[in-house]
This record gives structure tokens, C-alpha cells and sequence, in this order.
């Protein structure tokens, strides 16, 4: 595999949800979404599984290995979502049909999509739920969801994606539904398992240290359009649109110098509203009246690539 | 808590579960299981031949050997209902498993495809819900001649959108949820999520709701077979003798009339009860 290019202005018939959104993730790589509620991060990887809203269109492209996935076949998108690409969801306890069996979850993925016989599906099943963490594999076959708690079901999404190795995997959120104490534990396992297996990963989130932590570039999404993309590494200490600047800034010090989070003033804007010129606009400090009325281009910077007008500009001591 | 434990918890569970069932719940089951056996086996049953006429004892009441006397033609009441049960259950059946399908695949169809497809798929719900069955069987049996089968297709057109509106908001939940996008990323054709995952998950609706479209349904066939619409006398049948009996109720003869209607009364609500315990035991309400 090796290459995904993705652009995809989303137009849902009410509006725009996504503006022009470029992704490209090599083979092998991570990389990370991040924005508030609402700023398209979920949409643009539902896209990239062909799982759109109903009556949704897209225009722009997403390629996977230099196949377009609009133009896909039915038969051809099956397999590439069978075998090529796993998504991994929000929460697992609404992602697994909750009156089938964990095993019966597991098995039929197998049978269905692979060709395997149930024997060696089941075998398979329990090798791969051991690699999760697992323990006790033959019990937990036979358990409903209801009766896991939703760490140890994550972890069973995560080995259902196992039985067939992807070449990508979609993270949408896939800690947040989970116990605060299981996340990390959790996003170790997707970590380790992606490196090890050369998955490339597409990890969406609210979590700006966990983005950093586990992928080699940071898209910072906002409105439905990527402001920023810095690599991982440079987020905290270079990164420059004020938009990343005032997500950093948001986040709680574990030195507790401050009493209250510095919140970004105003509303987050969703990317259905229409805006002329930059979306956060409002809401920047630096904003300028060209900011009000023309869309800022996406300009490169050392560190990437960032959408602001005043990108050349000193607007930070330090950069 | 041991495996043990947890097993024996869930098996109390189950039992209070099934307790929901209530002592109306038991009894709307019991009665259920007898009509069933009887129709089974009415002929068996009956202590006379139930279509043996002799006019000397039309309307005669209650004598040794005839529990509830004879009829305005001299047939013995008891193997007439019992032998009637049969042709007043096996209607209803057909009716209840036609619309049952038709109204399922039609709201899977719907909730599926959403868009337009479902739009018109609604529409024709209302449409048809708004017709009434009573009037679309009359008009079916003008047209092709009164009889069960004809009464019920006709009343099969009129169960099926209700059905299908009731079955297609519960479907449209289903399929919007979470784990119908995961199949879909994980590669599974449509077919298989709605069949193999989605149809199951709605099984105890489904169930619950023709159950009591059973009840529903002798009522109304046995009313068509009443206005000579359905079965066609002289077949022994429910609605057939509650017709048949109307000529003696006027003369003070209303043991007829009151034991087929009694019948279908008491059939009609068992299976409204239990559908409705059901529903509300799976929570499917």
C-alpha cells in the first residue's frame, strides 16, 4: 500500500462539512486528527471507509493504493473494506451487535470476509484475543458484550482487525468511551500492534498529548478544514497557527499554576456554517480584516503546512 | 464473583423475567395451548359428527351426551366449536405469517435503503393503513368471490402496512446504529448485516407484534366469515355459526350465537395479552 491522498469537500445536501481537506498517510505511518466536537475529524475517516451519511456526496478524491474509493464496485469496496482498511470506533459497545457472542462476533468476520473454515476462524480467534491482553480467550468467546467491560471490548474490536492485518486502521476516538485508567492501556496496545505490524493509522482525537505521543504528524482540524499540519514533534514547540496555539493553551498544567483552563473565547463554528474568509476568524486574537473576508491559503512553513494569513508573521515569541 | 455465581444470578434472572409473564400472562398461554390442541385435534375430539342434521332437535338445549344442545339445525353445539376451531385458527395463521413477511421485508427495505425508497415505501404504508379492511374484502370478494382465501388476501393488504409502519421506526433505529457501520467497514454485504444481524436483533418485536395481529385477526376473519365474506357455511367455523345462530338468538335460542362468540372473544384477547406481555418482558413495547 502504500499511499492515501484525500481530498473531500463533503456535501451533505445542507451544506458543507468538510472544505477541501487534504490527507496523505504513507505506508506505515501514523497520523493524527485533532480538533473540537464538530470539526469534521470523524467525517473525514468515515469518508475514507466509504461510510457516509445517507445522501451524502463527495466531491475531490480518496485514493487508497491509487485505487479512487468513490468509483470502487461494490464487490471491490467490500474487499477493501474486508481486507485493506479497519476502522476501529468510539465505542465498542455500540459497535458490536450486542445480542451475538463475542466468539460469534469474531468468527463470522472470519468466515465471511476471509473464506476461513470455522475451525480455524475460532483457533485464530483466541491466538488474536491473547494478543490483546486478553486473558482466558476460550471463555471469553462464549461471553455476550454485555458482559465485558468496555476496555476489554475495545480490546476485541481491535483483534477482530488482527485477523486480517490492514494496511490502514482508523481510529476514530477509540479511548474516549473508555475508563480513564484502560485508555492508556488501551492506546499502548493500538501503538504497539500498529508498529508491529507496519499499519499505517489514521487516529482521530480530542487528545492533543495522546496525538503526539502515538503519531508522526498532527492535522489540526477545525470548521472542517485542516489549519495546521506540523509533525508530532514540533506540535508543542512550534507549532503556529493560533488556532493549535489556543488548543494547547486550553489544555490543564499538571503544575496547576492556573485556577481555571484558559477556554477559547466564543462558539466553535462547525464546518456546516458558512463563513467568508477564515473560519476562526472570530475567534483569533491576531485576526486582521483580511482574515474577515478572504479564505486564508494554505501556506508552507518550515514545520508544515498551516491555513492562516498572517502565517509569515511573528505573531509568538518564540517562533 | 465465581463463574457459578454469576451463572446462578443469571438464571434467577431469567426466571423473574419470565415471571413478567404474570398470572394474566399464564393464563392468556393456557388458554392459547388449549385452542391450539383443539384445533389440532378437534375432529378427534368432538363426541359427534359436527355436520349430522336432525331437525328434531333443532335448538333442543343441553341433554345427556350434548353438553351444550344442538343448533338451529339439530348439530351437536360442542363438535361444531370444537371441530371449528381449526377453519377459525388456520386463517388467521395465514394472514398473520403473510403480513408478518410482507410487512417485515417491506419495512427492512425501507429502514435500509432510507432516501426516497423509504419515503415512497411510507407513503404507501399510509396510503393502504387508511383503507379500511373490512371495505378493500368486500370489495375483493365481489370481485373474485366470497372465501377464506379471499378474505385473507384482503385483510393481508390491510395488516401489512400496519405492520410495516410500526416495524420500520423500530428498524430505522436498528440500522442506525453503531454496529451496522462496523459490518459495513468490515466488508459485509448488506443482505447479511440486515439478515443475519439486524432481523434477529428485531425477532422479539416481530414476535411480539404477530401475536397480537393473531388476536386481531380472528376477530376480524371471523367477523368477514360473519357477513358471509370468509368461510362459507356449512364448514364449521366461529364466525360462520355466530351468524348462523342470529335467526334462534331473536326466538330465545342463544346458546350458538354466545358459544362461538365466547370463543372468539376469549381467543382474541389471549393473544393480545401474551403479544402484549411479550412485548413488555423484551422490552420491545
Amino acid at each position: 500500500m502504500e499511499d492515501l491522498t484525500l481530498d473531500v469537500p463533503v456535501d451533505s445536501g445542507h451544506g458543507r462539512i468538510l472544505h477541501g481537506v487534504d490527507l496523505t498517510v504513507e505506508a506505515g505511518s501514523a497520523i493524527g486528527i485533532v480538533g473540537e466536537s464538530g470539526s469534521g475529524k470523524s467525517m473525514t475517516v468515515r469518508t475514507v471507509a466509504a461510510l457516509l451519511p445517507p445522501g451524502a456526496s463527495t466531491s475531490g478524491r480518496v485514493s487508497f493504493d491509487g485505487d479512487q474509493v468513490a468509483d470502487m464496485s461494490s464487490d471491490r469496496l467490500r474487499r477493501y473494506r474486508s481486507s485493506q482498511v479497519a476502522m476501529i470506533f468510539q465505542d465498542p459497545r455500540a459497535a458490536i451487535n450486542p445480542v451475538r457472542k463475542v466468539g460469534n462476533f469474531l468468527v463470522e468476520n472470519a468466515v465471511t470476509n476471509l473464506g476461513w473454515s470455522r475451525a480455524r476462524a475460532r483457533e485464530k480467534a483466541i491466538d488474536v484475543l491473547r494478543e490483546v491482553g486478553i486473558a482466558d480467550p476460550e471463555r471469553r468467546l462464549n461471553a455476550f458484550p454485555s458482559e465485558l467491560s468496555g476496555g476489554l471490548l475495545q480490546r476485541v474490536m481491535i483483534a477482530s482487525t488482527l485477523l486480517y492485518e490492514p494496511e490502514l486502521l482508523l481510529a476514530d476516538e477509540p479511548t474516549t468511551a473508555l475508563d480513564v485508567t484502560t485508555q492508556s492501556a488501551v492506546m499502548a496496545l493500538i501503538d504497539r500492534l500498529r508498529r508491529e505490524r507496519g499499519m499505517a493509522m489514521v487516529f482521530v482525537t480530542h487528545d492533543l498529548e495522546l496525538a503526539a505521543a502515538v503519531c508522526d504528524t498532527i492535522h489540526v482540524m477545525y470548521a472542517g478544514r485542516i489549519v495546521e499540519k506540523i509533525p508530532a514533534s514540533e506540535l508543542h514547540e512550534r507549532s503556529r497557527h493560533p488556532y493549535t496555539r489556543a488548543l494547547l493553551d486550553a489544555r490543564p498544567r499538571l503544575d496547576g499554576r492556573e485556577s481555571r483552563l484558559r477556554a477559547i473565547p466564543g462558539q466553535p463554528l462547525s464546518g456546516l456554517e458558512d463563513v467568508t474568509g477564515c473560519a476562526f476568524a472570530a475567534r483569533c486574537p491576531f485576526a486582521v480584516d483580511i482574515c474577515r473576508t478572504d479564505e486564508p491559503p494554505v501556506v508552507a512553513v518550515e514545520t508544515g503546512e498551516i491555513r492562516c494569513h498572517r502565517a509569515h508573521d511573528r505573531l509568538w515569541g518564540d517562533s | 464473583m465465581s463463574v457459578a455465581q454469576v451463572a446462578s444470578v443469571v438464571r434467577t434472572r431469567r426466571r423473574s423475567r419470565l415471571s413478567h409473564l404474570g398470572v394474566i400472562g399464564w393464563l392468556a398461554l393456557a388458554v392459547i395451548v388449549v385452542f391450539v390442541f383443539v384445533a389440532a385435534f378437534g375432529e378427534a375430539l368432538a363426541p359427534d359428527d359436527p355436520n349430522a342434521i336432525d331437525i328434531a332437535y333443532a335448538n333442543v338445549g343441553p341433554i345427556p351426551g350434548h353438553p351444550l344442545g344442538f343448533d338451529d339445525l339439530g348439530r351437536d353445539l360442542l363438535s361444531r366449536l370444537l371441530v371449528g376451531a381449526r377453519s377459525s385458527f388456520v386463517g388467521p395463521l395465514a394472514l398473520v405469517a403473510l403480513s408478518t413477511v410482507a410487512g417485515t421485508t417491506l419495512a427492512l427495505i425501507a429502514a435500509w435503503r432510507r432516501g426516497w425508497t423509504d419515503a415512497t415505501l411510507s407513503a404507501g404504508f399510509d396510503i393502504a393503513f387508511a383503507f379500511p379492511g373490512i371495505l378493500l374484502a368486500i370489495l375483493l370478494a365481489t370481485l373474485f368471490g366470497a372465501g377464506l382465501a379471499v378474505a385473507v388476501i384482503a385483510l393481508t393488504l390491510a395488516y401489512t402496512p400496519s405492520l410495516g409502519r410500526l416495524l420500520r421506526a423500530t428498524a430505522l433505529r436498528e440500522t442506525g446504529m453503531e454496529y451496522v457501520k462496523a459490518f459495513r467497514v468490515m466488508g459485509y454485504s448488506d443482505v447479511r448485516i440486515v439478515v443475519r444481524h439486524v432481523l434477529p436483533n428485531l425477532m422479539p418485536f416481530i414476535i411480539a407484534q404477530a401475536i397480537i395481529m393473531f388476536g386481531y385477526a380472528t376477530l376480524d376473519l371471523g367477523g368477514l366469515s360473519f357477513l358471509g365474506l370468509g368461510v362459507q357455511p356449512p364448514t364449521a367455523d366461529w364466525g360462520v355459526m355466530v351468524a348462523a345462530g342470529a335467526p334462534a338468538l331473536l326466538q330465545g335460542y342463544p346458546t350458538q350465537t354466545l358459544a362461538a362468540g365466547t370463543c372468539l372473544v376469549l381467543a382474541a384477547v389471549a393473544f393480545g395479552v401474551l403479544g402484549d406481555r411479550l412485548a413488555r418482558m423484551w422490552g420491545v413495547e
